[in-house]
């Protein structure tokens, strides 16, 4: 449920379901958890194509993006228990599909992988990503710091860390 | 052969086997504790294991195999002979792809960081997959070294390890040859595969379909000097009748591909002296792939895995009856026992129970679960790492397999009234005109109908927005709705189903926009001809699969076989022995609804589901998916004896029931 390196000796599954629950994440750092409430504007040049708003929101058409930053903050800040505003640039998801893809793979774990792909998406002006909550306790941190935090749980059973990649 | 499928499970000699089983990965364990865990997965009610023998896992460099001699727990020829011992029956699964559970996805690392054996987005790059514990590249499912080396690696597998343990000398009954895993996902139009090698295969797959490059420039409406100049699209392109049969025949091809790839990988095994039944496995129904397509004439049948959720019940159980609308056999592969290291929950024992119970309530006839020992990070398994039994799991599958093994559950079938086909003209128009498909869009959560709006046609009808895979309403959402409402219990399957399936059915429906293949039409007018019942909608087909004018009568020596007379506006003709409905509106199917059709036992809570199944015994099943307790009356005119999850009595007439969130109740009627 963690990793492939963290193995579980003795924890009873259904502990391993509250710890998950408790770090809303799946096995990739940074992944909007599923059913999230995101509003996501898709925009060429300016020019709003479509727009994704999470039932139980009714927000204002949006015709025309000028400043991405400024608008998902205020999107954000306007409609209280929002997860996340993206303002997303269409050509922009395609770049940023063959850059992941492109990146130097064969040097990465499967964590490196993601973080790459995170900060890819960060360093580009056209995915403008305001997610605030996706980035508790652990998600965004590599499975290295999840490690470490799960090996302070306190009292609730046995992890081992193995440091090789043995029986895989 | 000595093994037969049949709708029942397998069949050894004379022995009625129910195909129920799962994996185990018997190089994660240390090998002191292989028999403990052998022992405790029969406690739980087991005769069958399926087992993984992963290429990466056993080649570690080209040409180093280690089956035992290097790493003990990699002895498959022990751990065999050990499960024969145990009287435990197996199901090899040689891959060359295997599910995320397992690392590089089963391939060798070394085989992987090969780029020229790997498949190439249409913008060029290797398409790569996010895999514990490094991201590897997508092989080609047309590279010829691909084969090459994975008929090296079964070489070393089968004619001295496996062959031997094969039925009747050995306790091998099954084995996997091929699945649609191959695309890991990639199933969108576009994704790939763009690779040298898939061209060629793409260009012999034109020259089956139109022989003459002449004939491919007259329908494309292009100028191509030979087939071998043709390219394929990388994208919808603009919204012309030509350009979508450009891109709808690479969606063939894609299908193509991949049947190309389990016949090859049938042949390598059959070559390397495996004679038992083959099976094969499919993602989902909506993976692009010919489901009706059989590979080889002996009994072979295909599996589906399947994905039980809550949050999605009648995307489950739609799955479920596509599994039993397609498949002579109901089989469920992969189906989660436990969790692992990409799951962010963990489903409780009665969760589990609930999701096999109705599972088998929506007519699966066969399991193989994964895993039956935890591993690593795999967790919730009914036995633990070290062989104990997880009592909360495995007593369940064991209270589970005692009631299974005492009703004969799984040697009954299901009991459907009709038959909804997915038209697979729609499908693939739908995968056609989706152009940005990307990959990794999901990690930044863009949702997929955003991404880019669909061309439009000069179609009566929009096919986009009446795919099976469509999240909105449409017609054949609109109809499942409409027979769950009337207590009509059906099966899916697509429109490649053969005419012996559609002849067993009294009632046939079909959602249709303004073209379908000619086969496909014929196939339906000669299911009519016959007696059946026809219902379509919303649209009545006018053109065929190159949107040309369709045939709507067909004569053979001057001799009608059918004839089709179009009608003005929607409703039902007669035609040879039976009829057809055309009717875009769902709500005025109801006076099709009749006793006949109708399940012999009736609820009067709409929140609950209510299937039957035949066999030695009638068992009558009720499921309640909500999280509220549930009130319901039960009408039956023949009594009915609680059996699952019910006080063991036996009622008659009217009487009321109460059922807990999410829970399943089995009752047996009683003739």
């Amino acid at each position: 449920m963690i990793s492939r390196d963290v193995e579980i000796v003795d924890i009873d599954p259904r502990l391993w379901l509250n710890i998950s629950s408790l770090w809303k994440t799946g096995a990739v750092p940074g992944r909007p958890p599923k059913n999230a409430n995101v509003i996501s504007i898709l925009h060429e040049a300016g020019t709003v194509l479509h727009t994704y708003v999470p039932e139980s929101y009714t927000v204002a058409p949006v015709q025309r993006i000028e400043d991405p930053r400024t608008l998902a903050e205020k999107l954000f800040h306007q409609y209280p228990g929002l997860d996340g505003v993206q303002i997303l640039e269409k050509t922009s998801l395609r770049d940023f599909s063959v850059n992941v893809q492109k990146s130097d793979w064969q040097k990465m774990s499967y964590d490196e992988f993601h973080v790459n792909a995170y900060a890819l998406a960060g360093q580009d002006t056209r995915l403008e990503r305001i997610s605030p909550s996706f980035h508790p306790i652990l998600d965004g941190d590599s499975t290295q710091s999840k490690r470490r935090h799960a090996g302070d749980l306190p009292e609730c059973g046995a992890v081992v860390f193995p440091d090789s990649q043995t029986r895989r | 052969m000595a093994i037969k499928i049949d709708p029942s499970g397998i069949l050894l000699e004379d022995r009625q086997l129910p195909l129920y089983s799962g994996a185990v990965h018997y190089w994660r364990h240390p090998v002191e504790s292989w028999k403990t865990i052998l022992e405790n997965i029969k406690g739980c009610g087991f005769n069958i294991l399926s087992v993984d023998t992963p290429w990466g896992v056993h080649e570690t460099g080209p040409n180093i195999f280690d089956f035992g001699s290097h790493d003990p727990s990699k002895d498959l020829d022990s751990f065999l002979r050990l499960c024969g011992e145990c009287s435990l029956f197996v199901i090899i699964r040689p891959g060359p792809f295997h599910n995320a559970d397992i690392p590089g996805s089963g391939l060798p690392a070394w085989l992987t960081q090969n780029l020229s054996l790997a498949a190439l987005t249409a913008l060029g790059t290797p398409p790569i997959v996010d895999a514990f514990p490094y991201p590897h590249p997508i092989p080609s499912l047309a590279s010829e070294r691909l084969y090459q080396e994975f008929g090296k690696y079964l070489g070393m597998l089968c004619p001295t390890i496996l062959a031997p343990h094969q039925y009747p000398q050995g306790s091998v009954i099954l084995v996997q040859g091929g699945d649609t895993q191959g695309y890991f996902d990639r199933t969108d139009a576009y994704g790939i595969d763009y690779s040298p090698s898939s061209l060629v295969q793409y260009q012999h797959f034109l020259t089956e379909q139109y022989a003459s490059v002449e004939t491919i420039n007259e329908t494309y409406g292009t100028h191509y000097a030979s087939i071998s100049e043709v390219v394929p699209p990388k994208g919808s392109a603009s919204a012309t009748l030509e350009n979508l049969k450009w891109t709808m025949d690479w969606v063939a091809y894609k299908e193509h591909l991949l049947e190309a790839y389990s016949r090859r990988i049938v042949t390598l095994l059959r070559n390397n002296g495996i004679t038992v039944p083959l099976f094969q496995v499919s993602d989902s129904m909506s993976t692009p792939s010919k489901h009706h397509v059989v590979i080889e004439k002996k009994s072979e049948f295909k599996g589906i895995r399947l994905h039980p959720s809550l949050d999605q019940f009648r995307r489950y159980t739609n799955e479920i009856r596509f599994i039993c609308g397609t498949n002579p056999l109901a089989f469920a592969s992969d189906f989660p026992q436990g969790a692992g290291g990409f799951a962010s929950s963990l489903a409780s024992p009665a969760e589990q129970e609930f999701f096999i119970l109705t599972a088998i309530m929506f007519g699966v006839s066969a399991f193989d679960f994964r895993m039956l020992a935890e591993c690593d990070d795999w967790t919730g398994s009914p036995v633990t790492r070290s062989g104990a039994i997880r009592t909360e799991y495995g007593g369940m599958l064991r209270k589970l397999g005692d009631f299974l093994d005492a009703y004969k559950v799984l040697e009954s079938r299901k009991v459907s009234n009709a038959l909804v086909l997915i038209n697979s003209a729609i499908e693939q128009y739908r995968s056609a005109a989706t152009n940005s498909d990307w990959p990794y869009l999901d990690l930044l959560g863009v949702p997929k109908p955003q991404r880019e709006p669909p061309p439009h046609f000069n179609f009566s009808v929009d096919p986009y927005p009446e795919s099976i895979s469509h999240p909105g309403t449409n017609w054949i959402s609109e109809l499942i709705g409409f027979l769950e409402s009337q207590q009509v219990e059906f099966n899916l399957s697509d429109t490649n189903v053969p005419i012996g399936v559609l002849n067993k059915q009294k009632m046939v429906f079909l959602p249709t926009c303004d073209f379908i293949q000619q086969a496909v039409f014929d196939r339906l007018m000669d299911f009519v001809q016959r007696g059946g019942h026809l219902i379509m909608g919303p649209s009545q087909p006018s053109l065929n699969e190159h949107f040309q004018t369709l045939h709507l009568m067909k004569a053979v020596l001057n001799q009608f076989i059918y004839k089709y007379e179009r009608m003005e506006a929607p409703g039902t003709v007669t035609m040879g022995n039976g009829k057809v409905t055309w009717q875009s509106d769902i709500s005025t199917l109801r006076p099709l609804i009749t006793k006949e059709i109708q399940n012999p036992v009736q609820l009067n809570n709409p929140n609950l589901r209510l299937t039957v199944r035949d066999g030695e015994h009638q068992l009558i099943f009720i499921c309640n998916p909500t999280d509220q307790q549930q009130t319901t009356n039960i009408i039956s005119t023949q009594p009915l004896k609680g059996t699952w999850n019910v006080q063991d009595a036996t009622f008659t007439g009217i009487f009321q029931s109460v059922l807990n969130p999410i829970s399943v109740q089995v009752w047996e009627a009683i003739s």
